[in-house]
């Protein structure tokens, strides 16, 4: 499938993948929209991820996909990659990342129906496309956070990525998700001991760095060119403490 | 047979599938893009495709089909020079030339979409092309001097 082809492209100059035969999305318009409905944001698989990140109809709140602008790739990229596409090739990329700290889902068409899917468990068949990506709105008073640590100012695929949501109710935290783009492996994934522990506290610098050298430093992620596992895990850290930091503070009012 | 408009003149193309819209563009006589890397990192294939600034090495042909393509060919459309290639001779913003026509592309990019872009904003978009000659000192000063207006903040 062609949606923005700026990883199919890549993929098959460096000889990954071989296809005979490609489909081209980029005329299906109906493909490509934002919506909000209900309570819930829809956002079509063929939307851009600039048209994402300008998004209007997206509150301030969701940092993580304003940011967008910032730290997924050049300008030339965000205008060409798609939310489906982007969630297709899964790994480490960022919507993904962000989607997974949403809870939110991906809507998955084939002859057969229609079915949601994890953004990180999509196993997609042959015959299947991706045609939306999907999330609750967390409403007032929440506010979502990425961060990405790369080696070059290049805004690729980072060395570590953190995507937070947190929402505060009474003045403790009511709902958190900690996304890692690797906590096993090269395996992306939430911290679940690490949300369940913060869940119903109040923070300060010292409960996050408690929790934080507790929770995060069991993390296993793989070693590569760009770095070895006890960086990644050092940074993963870094960025996990800072991102809740900042949540709280901007939540609570510089609390 | 797709129809498209290319640097305001209309234009019709017999275009095979897997073509891609800097294969196209050669074919035409377009010679400002370059294929640099050929995967989106480099920027010497920078076009617009209906105001949006592309990578034409990853951009299929078909995908112009009734839209309007500009390249760095578009400045020369009378005897004079666009502002914008003033500004890169003035500030002597070109040492080979090979990131230059890209270059020239994601100026009026940001001329058009970022008016108030500040340096901090320039040099953000211009993470887009990569420059190995000594870039971006004299290219940023080019593009800043054919900006209207400049704040002192990010705009972005």
């Amino acid at each position: 499938m062609f949606a923005g082809g700026t990883d199919l492209i890549p993929y098959i100059r460096r000889g990954r993948v071989s296809p005979e035969e490609v489909i081209d999305l980029s005329g299906v318009a109906e493909l490509s929209y934002i919506r909000s409905e209900n309570g819930v944001f829809r956002v079509g698989a063929m939307t851009t991820i600039q048209e994402l990140a300008e998004s209007p109809l997206i509150p301030e709140r969701y940092m993580s996909i304003k940011g967008l602008r910032y730290y997924f790739g050049a300008e030339t990229t965000r205008n060409m990659a798609t939310v489906g596409g982007n969630l297709a090739s899964g790994g480490e990329r960022d919507i993904p990342a962000i989607l997974t700290a949403l809870d939110g889902w991906a809507e998955v068409v084939s002859p057969d129906g229609r079915r949601t899917a994890h953004p990180l468990q999509l196993e997609l068949k042959p015959w299947e496309l991706i045609v939306e990506a999907a999330f609750n709105d967390w409403g007032e008073g929440s506010v979502t956070w990425f961060k990405k640590f790369e080696k070059r100012a290049s805004n690729g695929i980072g060395v570590v990525t953190a995507s937070i949501a947190l929402k505060v109710v009474d003045g403790v935290v009511g709902r958190l998700r900690v996304v890692l783009n690797r906590v096993e492996g090269r395996r992306m994934g939430r911290l679940l001991q690490l949300e369940e522990y913060l869940t119903d506290m109040a923070l300060d610098e010292e409960v996050v760095e408690r929790a934080v050298e507790r929770f995060v430093s069991d993390i296993k992620p793989s070693p590569d060119f760009r770095a070895s596992a006890d960086f990644r895990r050092h940074v993963s850290k870094v960025l996990v403490k800072r991102g809740l930091l900042t949540c709280w503070s901007i939540l609570t009012g510089g609390g | 047979m797709i129809e498209f408009k290319l640097n305001g003149r209309p234009v019709k193309a017999d275009v095979k599938g897997g073509e891609r819209l800097m294969d196209l563009l050669w074919r035409l006589g377009i010679r400002s893009v370059k294929e640099g890397c050929g995967t989106g990192d480099c920027g010497s294939c920078n076009v617009m495709v209906d105001g949006r600034l592309v990578n034409s090495c990853m951009m299929l042909a078909v995908q112009v089909r009734g839209r309007s393509v500009f390249t760095a060919e578009g400045f020369n459309v009378s005897e004079e020079l666009h502002p914008v290639q003033r500004a890169f001779l003035d500030y002597t913003a070109s040492q080979c030339g090979y990131c230059i026509p890209g270059i020239l592309v994601t100026t009026k990019y940001i001329m058009e979409k970022y008016p108030n872009a500040s340096e901090e904003d320039i040099r953000r978009i211009l993470i887009a092309n990569i420059c190995r000659c000594g870039g971006y000192t004299r290219i940023v000063e080019a593009v800043k001097a054919v900006l209207p207006a400049r704040s002192k903040q990010a705009y972005l």
